[in-house]
């Protein structure tokens, strides 16, 4: 799923607001802002996916745990689209009476765990 | 990201006592530490994305900050090493320092000029001494005051003003990392020349000790030798006979001569002792045998009278063997003194060689010593030179800082000048238009056939040429009306194509009839100089219009090179002057080498593609060879 720029920018809102109350909670300290910062540039240009997105924020939320929330949220947005998207494919597949693959694709977008976007299946467009 | 501001609510009763509390002694929250209070609202202030710049940069500037203050302290540390160490070269084996007295005046110089820098770049301008802060504003005024704009600027300053400005001059952080770049230089070139003769100068002091011992030894044992000839020749002059110069004669020639005069008495002395030790022999043989026969005629013989007798017979023997002994003497003595001078005559002669020897090496070991004295001595004045070089680069840190300072600044000018210029051109459709025209004046269109054997002629293709008549006319009328009188031709015909009226109009556009004019004047003469010759009068007369003099001032401005080489002219009296100005007016004066100066100064103006060192080089050979003639 391609990311858009908006999309890239209301992250960045989000992260910029998850420091801003670190700071204020005391969760990130003034040394912790450089190396955030520092990754947080490094990376979010070359993202091209909301996929991407997911693994990049996971990597953001095991470094710093202050930003799990939004990790978990951008995480639940991607599931959910993808899941969406692949169920349209299992019906999709269904119709054509590709039964046995509708079926591996519904296991698979409906595993319990699903840590990073990298191990969601590819769609077939 | 700017938070919303909520407006400020009153407190309530329940609440008071906790505000006083936070009042007093903060928040325990760690988000009140005022620093990371201040540094949220900095960050909220800003948009995401700038946010994380803004803290990336920061963190990269702190760095670089560090760095740089890092760098600056390394730097007076090294500024120090170097003052100590570049300045005299005397250390004994405990390793204190010996100065002489020009050396002790130059460390005090370069003591005080180090720390003055060093506290200049470690330190608040503010907080330098006032002696200090006068001392670098002095430096500074003094280079400005030599610059006539700078001057200008200065004398229209209130006292004050003036003072302001200067400081503000100091305190500017671009001028300090000048400043820096400045010291740097100076360390460096220090470092590399004083450190590289002193090690030359301990050499050379090295040698002239050893050459001091060994002079001092061989004139030791000089010294030594002629002591012991000077004895021998005193000893000498007891066998020598000066009578005939008036002198008299030696103690032991006369001993001679008088012991060779008394020899035959002598002799006979001897004989005579002899004769008689001979008979007292006799005597006492006799003496013996009559004694022995008493004895054995009869048993009372007188023994004491017998040995009284024989005692008195030796006594008179041994006075005539000492007598004779004496005598004997007096003869042998005349060999011995024979034998002493001739011994002496020979000492004298081995000693006079060994000395003769030894004054040569003494001489030699002196010279050998004088030498290394010499090159001791040079050595010496070349890092004396070299350390009150360093003295005064020091002491024209702040002097050359301005010169530096101020030419970056020119050139940044002339960049974004020239930029902007660029950019208005580029826009300037009428400028363009002119632009072209002028690039069309004085050339024709050519046809040109190409093509080889066997049909040459075959192709062709049209390409601009110089038209000699148009250029000598617009030459002429450049002369004669000046460059407005050629701009307005060039306005009012081809590509332009302005009725009078409209290019009057156009030239009242101050800012593209001063960016035109000088392209005017550059082209017309460019092309006079491509297709001919610009004339010693022609030339003389440019130089007297005030176009002229404006295109000429500009072309010496133009280089560095060019201005260094009037420089050198003024130097050696060729020209009078010592700014562009004055060399502008001094040209102007009808001779025939400012005719030769003038004619190479349009070709470094007009032809660029030559690049301006080897104009300025031909410039000089053209001189050269004109003041030869």
């Amino acid at each position: 799923m391609q990311l858009s720029q908006e999309r890239k920018d209301e992250v960045l809102k989000a992260i910029a607001e998850l420091i801003i109350a670190g700071l204020k909670d005391g969760s990130i300290v003034e040394d912790d802002l450089f190396p955030i910062a520092n990754f947080v540039l490094e990376k979010i240009d070359t993202l091209a996916t909301e996929e991407q997105m997911v693994v990049f924020l996971s990597e953001l939320a095991q470094k710093w745990p202050v930003f799990s929330k939004i990790y978990s949220h951008e995480k639940g947005k991607v599931l959910e689209h993808t899941e969406n998207l692949a169920a349209q494919n299992v019906m999709d597949l269904a119709k054509e009476g590709k039964i046995d693959e509708a079926v591996d694709l519904a296991k698979s977008v409906t595993a319990p765990e699903v840590p990073v976007v990298a191990e969601v299946p590819q769609i077939q467009q | 990201m700017a938070e919303p501001q909520t407006p400020e609510q009153p407190i309530t009763p329940g609440q008071t006592k906790e505000v006083i509390v936070k009042e007093v002694l903060g928040d325990k929250s760690p988000a009140k530490d005022a620093a990371v209070q201040k540094r949220i609202e900095e960050l909220q202030a800003l948009e995401p994305r700038s946010m994380l710049e803004h803290i990336q940069d920061a963190r990269v500037k702190a760095a670089t900050e560090q760095e740089g203050e890092k760098e600056i302290n390394d730097l007076a540390k090294r500024g120090e090493k170097v003052a100590e160490e570049g300045i005299g070269w005397n250390v004994d084996t405990e390793g204190k320092k010996h100065l002489e007295t020009g050396e002790q005046g130059r460390l005090k110089d370069v003591n005080e000029r180090t720390k003055d820098i060093n506290d200049y770049l470690t330190t608040d301008f503010d907080k330098l001494s006032s002696k200090q802060k006068e001392s670098a504003k002095g430096d500074v005024e003094k280079m400005l005051r030599g610059i006539p704009e700078f001057d200008n600027f200065l004398k229209d300053l209130p006292e004050k003003g003036k003072s302001v400005a200067i400081s503000n001059l100091l305190k500017n952080p671009e001028f300090r990392a000048v400043v820096k770049g400045i010291y740097e230089g100076t360390l460096n070139t220090s470092e590399a020349s004083n450190y590289a003769i002193k090690e030359r100068v301990e050499e050379a002091n090295e040698e002239l000790l050893d050459r001091k011992k060994e002079s001092e030894q061989k004139h030791a044992e000089y010294l030594g030798k002629d002591v012991k000839l000077k004895d021998v020749s005193e000893q000498l002059k007891q066998f020598e006979d000066n009578t005939a110069t008036g002198g008299g004669k030696g103690k032991l020639l006369e001993e001679r001569e008088g012991l060779l005069r008394d020899r035959p008495q002598n002799e006979a002395e001897i004989e005579k002792r002899r004769v008689g030790i001979v008979d007292i022999d006799k005597q006492v043989d006799d003496l013996g045998r009559a004694h022995i026969a008493s004895l054995m005629t009869s048993p009372n013989v007188d023994v004491d009278k017998f040995e009284a007798e024989m005692d008195e017979l030796n006594t008179k023997q041994d006075r005539l063997e000492k007598e004779k002994s004496r005598y004997e003497a007096k003869i042998d003595r005349i060999d011995q003194l024979r034998d002493k001078r001739d011994d002496l005559i020979d000492r004298k002669g081995i000693l006079t060689g060994e000395r003769d020897i030894l004054v040569r090496d003494d001489n030699d070991a002196k010279s050998d010593e004088i030498d290394a004295q010499t090159a001791l001595d040079e050595v010496k004045a070349e890092k004396a030179t070299e350390e009150q070089k360093f003295v005064n680069e020091l002491k024209n840190t702040f002097r050359d800082s301005v010169g530096e300072f101020v030419e970056i600044k020119a050139a940044l000018v002339e960049e974004k000048n020239a930029e902007i210029v660029g950019e208005k051109e580029a826009t300037d459709e009428f400028g363009k238009n002119f632009k072209n025209a002028l690039n069309d004046r004085g050339m024709k269109d050519k046809l040109i056939k190409e093509g080889a054997w066997p049909w040459p002629g075959r192709k062709t293709r049209e390409t601009k040429v110089p038209d000699i008549n148009a250029i000598n006319a617009d030459f002429s009328k450049l002369l004669q009306e000046g460059p407005d009188g050629v701009m307005k031709d060039i306005l009012t015909s081809g590509i332009c194509g302005l009725t009078p009226e409209q290019a009057d109009a156009k030239m009242q556009d101050k800012e593209f009839m001063d960016r035109e004019r000088q392209r005017v004047i550059d082209t017309v003469i460019g092309r006079k100089f491509q297709t001919g010759q610009i004339t010693g009068a022609e030339a003389m007369y440019i130089a007297n219009s005030d176009w002229g003099q404006g295109a000429i001032k500009r072309g010496i401005e133009k280089s560095k090179e060019i201005q260094g080489l009037f420089k050198e002219l003024s130097a050696n009296g060729t020209i009078k002057g010592s700014t562009p100005s004055e060399w502008t007016k001094e040209l102007a004066k009808s001779n025939k080498t400012n005719s030769s100066i003038l004619t190479l100064l349009f070709s470094l103006m007009l032809l660029p593609v030559l690049g301006v060192k080897a104009l300025g080089d031909t410039l000089k050979e053209s001189y050269n060879s004109s003041t030869a003639l």
